[in-house]
This record gives C-alpha cells, structure tokens and sequence, in this order.
C-alpha cells in the first residue's frame, strides 16, 4: 500500500516538530523576484496587496509550487510601517529596485533613558516624529485586511503562510536606530543602559507580537537578527545584550503556543550553542548562507528545525549544476532525522536565474523524499 | 618608547591608551612614533580578528579608539604625512546604500597608514572615474550589499577598464555581504576582500609592506 503525500501544513508541522515529513519540505523566500515574472515592476509590487499577492500567485505557478509561503505582501507592509527611513522603488529609487533602509541616527545617546523612563510606545512615537513619518491607521487597517483575505485564499488552497510579522529585538531596534558605529560606542560606554532600556520595552515588545499574531492569524512569527550575528558582534556580547531578551521573548510566547522562526542574518556560528536552550520542537531557525549549517545540525539539529540556506549569491550568478549540487548535499547532511526545511538564504534575490530556483524546487521534491 | 602603547590598542583598553598618548605627548615624543605605536596596536586587533578572538564591534572599536587618539595629538601634525603606504578610493556601487563594511574599512585603511578616498554611497562610475583621475589611487574598493547590484559593479569595472586606468597598474578590489570569489570573477574584479582586515593585509602585501607593519 502506498501511502498518501503529505499536506504541505503536514509536511512543514512534522518537519518543526520533529515528526516525519514525507520529504524535505520547502520555503523559497520568494518576494521582489515574483514581479519579473508577473510582467509588473517592484513600484507596484510595494503599493498594492493585490499586485503582491497576484505576483507571488504567478511565481508559484510557473515554479511549479512550494510548501511554506513568505507572505505576498509581507514587503509591503514592511515599507509602510517599519521605524526606519525606507527608501522606496517608483519613488526615491528606480521602479524596479528593491526597497533599501536608510541607517541615520535617530535614536541618541540620551534617549536610553527617555526609553527607560517613558516605555516602548512613546520611544516608538518620538522615532516616528524625528522620521516625520505618518503612520495612516486607516490605510494600514484596510491593507491588513486584504493581506488577512489573501492568506486565507492560500491556505484553503492548501498552502500554509510561513509567518504573522516580522519583529525585532531590543538589541537590534537600538542599534539600527543608533547606527551600528555608534551602537558599538555605547556597548562599550554604557552597557547598562542598553540592557536596562531593552528590559524597559520587552514586555511590550510580547505583547506586540501577540497583537500581529492575532491580526494576522498565525501563531508564527519572525524575530529578526541582522546586527546580532558574529558578522556584527562577539559571542559574549551576543550573551551578554541579545540572547537574555531573545530567551524571554521566546520562551514567554512559546508557553503559549506560539511559534518564533530566527531569521538569522550572518554568522551564527560561534552562538549556537545559545540556540539549545529552547524547547525541542518548538522553534525554526533560519539560516542565510553565512552560517555553517552542518555545524548547526550538530549543535542544534536534534532540537530545533534548521531552515535553509541555499545563497542568495548562488542563486543569482550561479549554475543549474551548482544549485543542484548545493541542494542535493543539504538533503543529504542536514535532511536526515527530519527538522529540515528547505530554504534560501534570506529572500531570493530579484535577480536570481529562474531556472536556479526551479532547480532548488524540483531537486527538492525528486530527491529529498524520505 | 616602549610597545606597551600598541598592547593597551591591541587589548582595547582606552583610557590607557589616552592616558600614554597624553603622557608621550607630553614628552615631547615624536608624534610620527606614536603613531607608529597605535598602527602597531592595530596589527594587533587585526591579528586577533583573524583568530576570530576579536569581531567586527571590536574592530570599529579600536578604530574609534585609533582615530580619537589620534585626535590627541592633532595640534602636531601640520605638515606631517602619517598616510604613506598607498592611496585608496572607495564607494558602494550605484543603487545600493549600504555603507557600514565600506565604512569599516575607510576607517581600517586610514588607521593602517593609506590615505582613503570615500565616495559614499549610490556612487556612479563617473565619479569614480573622477575621483580616480584626481587622487590617482593604487587601490579602487567598490563594496554592494545587494546581489541585484552586481551587474552595477560589473559596468562599474567596465567603464574603469574603457578609461585605461586598468593598464596603469590600478588594483580593483570588491567587497560586501553576498561578495564572493565568484562574484569577484563575474564583474571582472582582481581581488576579492571577505572582510575589512582582509582588505588593509591585502593592500599592505601588495605594497610589499609586511602584515605587522
């Protein structure tokens, strides 16, 4: 008797928890690429739901489909609420360039202790005003809406959205906010205030993940490490600033059944062991390239699931063969046991080659069954 | 003077960094030795970087610690040339702003005794080609975070080489998050530099300084 395949909500919740998936599932991180394929240019792409999600409708089909999606417009509602200054395609940058953050200060030194004092709503509000960036409530109400509508299409279509929001973590709102030259000044300077000020809006920072979860209506939901990595700082200022905060936003969200993805930016190598102290099967850990991840499955393989990592450099400038060779060698060393999702590292670039990634899909699915 | 100025930089200790270039300045110690002392002091932070003892937070530590200390002894310098191994222009390629690698690696560069050009961000082949003309470096850095900016860094080579500055000796090094050597032999670049101290040990080699110079 042969059994049935797995649903891809099966396939990727028996890959997180550690059950047994049919086959290594996928999650290509496929965004801007989408509107070269759909014929429409990136400047359409960021301003309206319907373009995103149609794009990202015409990219699965000609890539012929995968198991977890990167929310269609999850760019979109990045650009329009994100407290950084965003430089936008169609409008500050050519319509068919990516959308790029701009890192100025506008946090100073001094303001640790307005954070400290005041809390994490008025910090947010004083970023917004010294970005002079108006947040439209109605405007965003209305896109999450759609955004709620179209996830809801996918799924009943049978294809599970990978995530709620994308959120940071104390350490990493101060640096960006600081610039990552200034930041490094006060880890030196005044260590304290950085982690009294982190401590100051964590609980806040829960209860904002919950409130997009809830919105959004999914329990998972991204936490973001692009400053955190050894690429940036070194293990003991990862446990000394970050991982604290990481633990207790985690481990508060998890006992209530939430699900947190680390989308980890660089290198993770020298902190993974840090990644051990969460609950088995709880989490996903998603990994861009930078880290070593046979390492990772050493370390951490038999607790949390490893997300990845094929380069986005490998993806753009490489060959078929290569990506094939990439995939098939992931599948082997990192797929036994389960725990494993095949993904990109990071977003798949705009400009990587179509066939590279169908190679990664289809490799994937032949030759990655269990 | 003794060496244990470039120690107190190599183990980053600031105040006693300050302190002893106060204190040599003081002296009336010549300030091309002090220097000389702190570049010594980051052969060392750059040592440790490579043994992955130090990261990058470290590296732009001491560079801060380098450039403030240097500060100290500003009111001596009229006059004196401290950048002498060779000349630098640097820039992210245009459509990519980006900026804290190639930022690092201004400051690494100019802590390592090379007089470093910085074009910014979004910095068009025009003006690279300009500043190129103008500064006649023996280095050009062109750093992208985004891999959509690869076919930039590629024209960026193209129009470089159309101008004949590649005949001239000029070495093209590129750089950045997703940079590779795969990279480096699509935009036709000579070199490839994983990191910031990658690019001054580089330089220096190809200068015929030693690494601990």
């Amino acid at each position: 008797m042969t059994e049935r395949e797995m649903t891809s909500f099966e396939r990727i919740e028996a890959a997180i928890t550690f059950g047994s998936p049919d086959r290594v599932p996928l999650c290509p991180q496929v965004d801007y690429m989408a509107v070269l394929l759909a014929g429409k240019t990136c400047a359409d792409f960021i301003t309206s739901v319907e373009t995103a999600n149609e794009s990202v409708r015409v990219a699965f089909e000609k890539l012929g489909g995968w198991d977890w999606l990167y929310p269609p417009a999850a760019s979109l509602l990045f650009v329009k609420t994100f407290f950084m200054e965003v430089k936008i395609p169609g409008k500050d940058l050519p319509a068919n360039s990516i959308h790029q953050i701009i890192e100025k200060p506008v946090m100073f030194m001094e303001d640790y202790d307005f954070v400290i004092e005041k809390g994490y709503q008025a910090y947010k509000e004083l970023i917004y005003n010294r970005l002079n960036k108006e947040i439209d409530a109605e405007e965003i109400k209305t896109i999450l809406f759609e955004i709620v509508e179209n996830h809801k299409k996918w799924e009943e279509a049978g294809v599970p959205i990978q995530k709620a929001g994308t959120h940071l973590l104390p350490f990493e709102i101060f640096c960006l906010h600081r610039t990552f030259e200034e930041f490094v000044r006060d880890m030196y300077r005044i260590p304290d205030k950085i982690i009294a000020a982190g401590d100051a809006i964590v609980m806040d920072l829960i209860n904002e993940i919950k409130n997009s979860c809830r919105i959004l209506n999914n329990k998972a939901f991204w936490l973001g490490v692009w400053r955190s990595s050894a690429s940036f700082i070194s293990p003991r200022q990862f446990e000394k600033f970050v991982f604290p905060h990481m633990k207790q936003i985690s481990v508060a969200l998890i006992e209530e059944g939430y699900r947190p993805i680390f989308h980890l930016d660089g290198d993770m190598t020298p902190m993974l062991q840090f990644f051990t102290d969460f609950p088995k099967g709880t989490c996903v850990m998603a990994l861009d390239g930078c880290t070593d991840i046979r390492k990772a499955k050493k370390v951490v393989g038999g607790n949390m699931c490893i997300m990845g990592d094929v380069p986005p450099t490998l993806l753009c400038i490489g060959t078929e063969e290569e990506v094939r060779h990439y995939c098939k060698a992931l599948i082997d060393d990192i797929g036994p046991g389960g725990g494993f999702i095949m993904g990109s590292g990071c977003t798949v670039p705009i400009n990587a080659k179509f066939e590279n990634l169908k190679t990664m899909i289809d490799v994937t699915k032949t030759y990655g069954k269990y | 003077m003794e060496d244990n100025l470039a120690r107190a930089l190599g183990e980053l200790n600031e105040d006693l960094v300050y302190e002893k270039v106060n204190t040599f300045k003081e002296e009336g110690i010549d300030p091309l030795q002090i220097i000389a002392q702190l570049q010594a002091g980051m052969s060392i932070v750059g040592k440790r970087f490579e043994r992955q003892e130090y990261f990058l937070s470290e590296l732009v530590h001491s560079a801060d610690i380098f450039r403030r200390a240097v500060t100290i002894l500003e009111d001596l310098f009229q006059g004196i040339a401290t950048a002498h191994y060779g000349v630098m222009v640097i820039g992210t390629v245009f459509e990519d702003i980006h900026d804290i690698g190639k930022n690092l690696v201004t400051s690494l560069m100019s802590c390592n005794g090379f007089k470093v050009y910085d074009l910014g961000v979004d910095v068009s082949p025009e003006k690279f080609i300009k500043a190129i003309q103008e500064y006649r470096p023996q280095f050009v850095g062109i750093s992208c975070l985004l891999t959509s900016a690869f076919d930039n860094m590629k024209k960026t080579i193209e129009v470089i080489e159309q101008a004949g500055f590649r005949k001239t000796g000029i070495k093209i090094l590129v750089g950045g998050g997703p940079v590779d050597e795969s990279v480096r032999s699509y935009v036709g670049a000579d070199f490839y530099c994983e990191t910031a101290q990658d690019t001054v040990d580089l330089c220096k080699k190809l200068m015929g300084v030693s690494a601990g110079d």
